[in-house]
């Protein structure tokens, strides 16, 4: 069990009073609810927004069992403004600049629909017609529009898509673009018809490749679910250690991590993990993978927040395995268990979720000054919605013991944490840096003026609470995605600065 | 507002020189209040139950935890508190411990071990805890906030230490997860788990000042006790004659903490002290323990895992 913080002051470690707001309120429009994407590029932060995600939830497929559902929104989800746009952040002048709004499009509902309601993933790369770097955008289109595109910007004011994947009409949305050996890797994550959509789970589990983003040159480098009909999504990529490395969503026997070397395509893959590591489906997906000193920090979640109610997955809280470039794994934060590899005992000592069953995903991790930071998603904010009578006695135990108040009051929000050796993690913030409503750190980029964190923050631009007895809406100044930027420059009482 | 945290805070005393405490450090059912039982025999050492003090950095933050658990953790603690500072363990001064601690809820888990060990000064404070080598960020604080203390690290083969954790494991409705294999539905208790994972995180948390760490087998209290003993006092650069070593052979029950506590805070001990015989009583051979042995707790019939073999080889267990 861990409460708060074993903080030690080391040098270019960054503590929660180390972080400052830059933003709030999503840049000032609530239905800005996610800081969905991050790249430092041309010496600004660029965040690009996913708009009203939590009145979109409402029209996904199941509906998840909120009541009241936490926010007020339309009837129809086009009478919301849902273009997704992107911020650029000046640090000299500690300013925001809006430098892009998705445009609109006649939709096939006879209705001016937003080409993009969501930018998910950043990238900054240099393809082979660049002159420099540029910064490439991925979208997630509606279903009443086109394809979802890549974009790129040469001077981070201007976006174009380039050609487009030969994506099937029902995938909605890419996330992860990862270039490898001169070439941009993409693979399609959301999915959706007019009978409803899925934001995680593609029509399509399958890595394209193009070595030239000026024309439609792309390939399909991967089998179908690396051959797996189970597999039904290739969620995030990585490079390590002259690899590709490719992690899966799957429902049925868990998340799967695949390689490749790369070379002539469509590439020759091979697995480095199945069975969700020894855990099943409780290890659905692989959330996030980042390579961190010698090794690739893999951690493995349940979509949807930690419970993937139309597969039956879960409700389970997050792990985090490194792989080493043998194939060998750790288990460092989880449940302890027979493997392949044998006894897989948990190094730092933290079951699932660093020991809370809220943290249903670890959705981003980044390396900083020499550590590793690790934002989840945490749940714990939707309980007053939630049925709660139906939960297993020995969470509700567990939830009486504690008091939803004071859970709330003291743990609801997003948690940070950060490790030098994978070994000892430390929490950063255990309530979302002091707002609740911040449900998860979706977005974490390292640059020269510190680590900038985004959020994913859906209560707003109003919230449903409980006054009188009775629930009603009120304006939350709160809600709205927040990005935070932490640095240890200004500190202050005789804390040296790293 | 709890009328505990309402009572008045009291400030740390200035920090002044103590004699370096001893911990003895093991995986659950490896013998660590069985040593500290005996370590409590000698009249320079003055020893606790276990207080499970390094899950957190300060007071009001371990009570908290001790609030929110599900297992006694905060008994050891209260009986040790309710002895130094009140002279009896009895529901009224368990009381009176509880108010004790919430007036120091802002003294770090430090601040507080070296009050204790001023009490018992000039005697070294020995504390069992099996507890802290679990977690490596536990044991870290345990660095920290104990700079100057000195480890035991209490090994048992492990077929002996999982025979006795799945006896009584048997019939508890709570099993602490970290106990558990899970990749059985529903999880398995796994003696393993914890054996592991303690042995590993002591040795490395000690890697960088092996000098403060020393290993002791529980079977070697049965083997040679005296040896054993000798050993573990020069080690510690303590008197080891003859009417010591008796002194440390005598009853358990003549330890102020040997048995059960009050009704308020019964435990403190690990359950193998207090609530099951002695292994030799119950026909538990050590001869019969093998690492070669297929393991009867598990389905499978697997035998133990090749990291355990390979620690456990390392302690001298076949």
């Amino acid at each position: 069990m861990v409460l708060d913080s074993v903080i030690d002051e080391v040098a270019g470690a960054l503590t929660e009073a180390d972080f400052r707001l830059t933003c709030d309120s999503g840049f000032g429009d609530g239905w800005n609810h996610y800081a969905h994407s991050m790249a430092w590029f041309r010496g600004k932060l660029y965040v690009g927004t996913s708009r009203a995600s939590m009145a979109a939830l409402r029209l996904s497929t199941p509906t998840p069992r909120m009541f009241p559902w936490p926010i007020l929104a339309p009837d129809d989800l086009y009478d919301i403004d849902r273009r997704a746009q992107i911020w650029a952040y000046t640090p000299e002048t500690d300013t925001w600049e809006r430098v892009f709004r998705a445009p609109t499009v006649a939709g096939t509902n006879n209705r001016d629909v937003p080409s993009y309601i969501g930018l998910r993933g950043m990238a900054v790369y240099q393809d082979a017609g660049d002159r420099a770097p540029c910064l490439y955008v991925t979208t997630w289109s509606p279903h009443t529009a086109h394809s979802p595109d890549l974009l790129r910007s040469e001077d981070g004011l201007h976006f174009a898509p380039v050609p487009r994947p030969p994506f099937a009409p029902t995938v909605r949305a890419f996330r992860t673009l990862q270039p490898f050996q001169q070439r941009v890797h993409i693979s399609p994550t959301a999915s959706g018809t007019a009978q409803g959509f899925q934001q995680d789970i593609s029509s399509e589990a399958v890595v394209y490749a193009n070595a030239d983003l000026r024309t439609d040159q792309w390939v399909a480098v991967s089998e179908e679910g690396f051959g797996n009909p189970d597999n039904v999504t290739v969620f995030e990529m990585a490079e390590y250690d002259g690899h590709l490395y490719g992690g899966t969503i799957n429902p049925v026997t868990g998340g799967e991590l695949w390689k490749t070397r790369g070379g002539d395509m469509p590439y020759r893959w091979e697995p480095v993990i199945t069975h969700g590591a020894g855990r099943g489906p409780l290890n659905e997906a692989a959330a996030t993978i980042c390579a961190f000193k010698g090794a690739l920090y893999v951690a493995f979640g349940i979509i949807n927040g930690g419970y993937h109610r139309g597969a039956k997955v879960g409700p389970a809280a997050a792990e985090i395995t490194r792989v080493w470039p043998d194939g060998q794994w750790d288990l460092l934060v989880g449940d302890a268990r027979t493997t392949d590899q044998g006894l897989k005992v948990p190094l730092s000592g933290y079951g699932p979720g660093f020991d809370s069953m809220f943290n249903g995903y670890v959705w981003r991790m980044c390396v900083h000054d020499g550590w590793l930071y690790a934002g989840t998603l945490n749940w714990t904010n939707t309980m007053p919605y939630l049925p709660i009578g139906f939960w297993p006695e020995d969470v509700l135990a567990l939830v009486q013991r504690w008091g939803s108040d004071h859970l709330l009051a003291r743990y609801g929000g997003a948690e940070l944490w950060r490790t030098h050796d994978g070994v000892h993690w430390e929490p950063v913030t255990r309530s979302g840096f002091g707002n609740k409503f911040n449900w998860g750190f979706r977005t974490l980029a390292s640059t020269p003026h510190g680590l900038f964190v985004g959020s994913a923050n859906p209560f707003a631009p109003n919230v449903a609470v409980k006054r009188d007895g009775r629930w009603c809406y009120v304006d939350n100044p709160r809600g709205g995605c927040e990005v935070w930027l932490g640095s240890t420059a200004d500190r202050v009482d005789g804390r040296s600065a790293a | 507002m709890s009328p505990a945290t309402a009572a008045a805070a009291v400030s740390a005393p200035a920090s002044a020189p103590t004699p370096a405490p001893v911990f003895v450090l093991a995986a659950p059912f490896s013998g660590a209040s069985r040593l500290t039982a005996r370590l409590a025999g000698h009249p320079a050492l003055y020893a606790l139950p276990e207080l499970c003090l390094f899950m957190a950095d300060t007071v009001g933050e371990l009570l908290d935890i001790f609030r929110l658990s599900q297992g006694p953790h905060a008994d050891g603690l209260l009986r040790a508190v309710a002895q130094l500072e009140f002279g009896v363990q009895a529901d009224p001064e368990i009381e009176a411990a509880t108010q004790w601690l919430a007036q120091r809820r802002e003294w770090t888990v430090g601040a507080l071990l070296d009050e204790l060990a001023r009490r018992v000064a000039p005697r070294r404070l020995v504390i069992p805890d099996t507890e802290t080598p679990l977690r490596p960020n536990d044991l870290r604080r345990l660095r920290r906030h104990a700079p100057t203390a000195v480890a035991v690290q209490v090994v048992r083969h492990p077929w002996t230490q999982a025979q006795r954790l799945v006896r009584w494991g048997h019939d508890r409705l709570f099993i602490p997860p970290d106990f558990k294999d899970h990749a059985w539905d529903p999880p398995l208790i796994e003696p393993q788990v914890p054996w592991l994972r303690a042995n590993r995180n002591i040795e490395q948390r000690y890697a960088d000042a092996p000098q403060r760490l020393h290993r002791v087998s529980d079977e070697s209290l049965d083997d040679a006790p005296s040896a054993t003993l000798t050993a573990l006092c020069r080690w510690l650069e303590l008197p080891d004659d003859a009417a010591t070593l008796d002194a440390m052979h005598a009853d358990e029950a003549a330890w102020a903490y040997g048995g059960h506590g009050p009704r308020r805070a019964p435990y403190g001990l690990e359950a193998e002290v207090l609530e099951m015989p002695p292994a030799r009583e119950r026909g538990e051979p050590a001869a019969e323990a093998s690492l070669e042995a297929v393991l009867p707790w598990r389905p499978d019939g697997a035998g133990f895992d090749a990291g355990v073999i390979a620690l456990a080889r390392r302690y001298g267990y076949r």
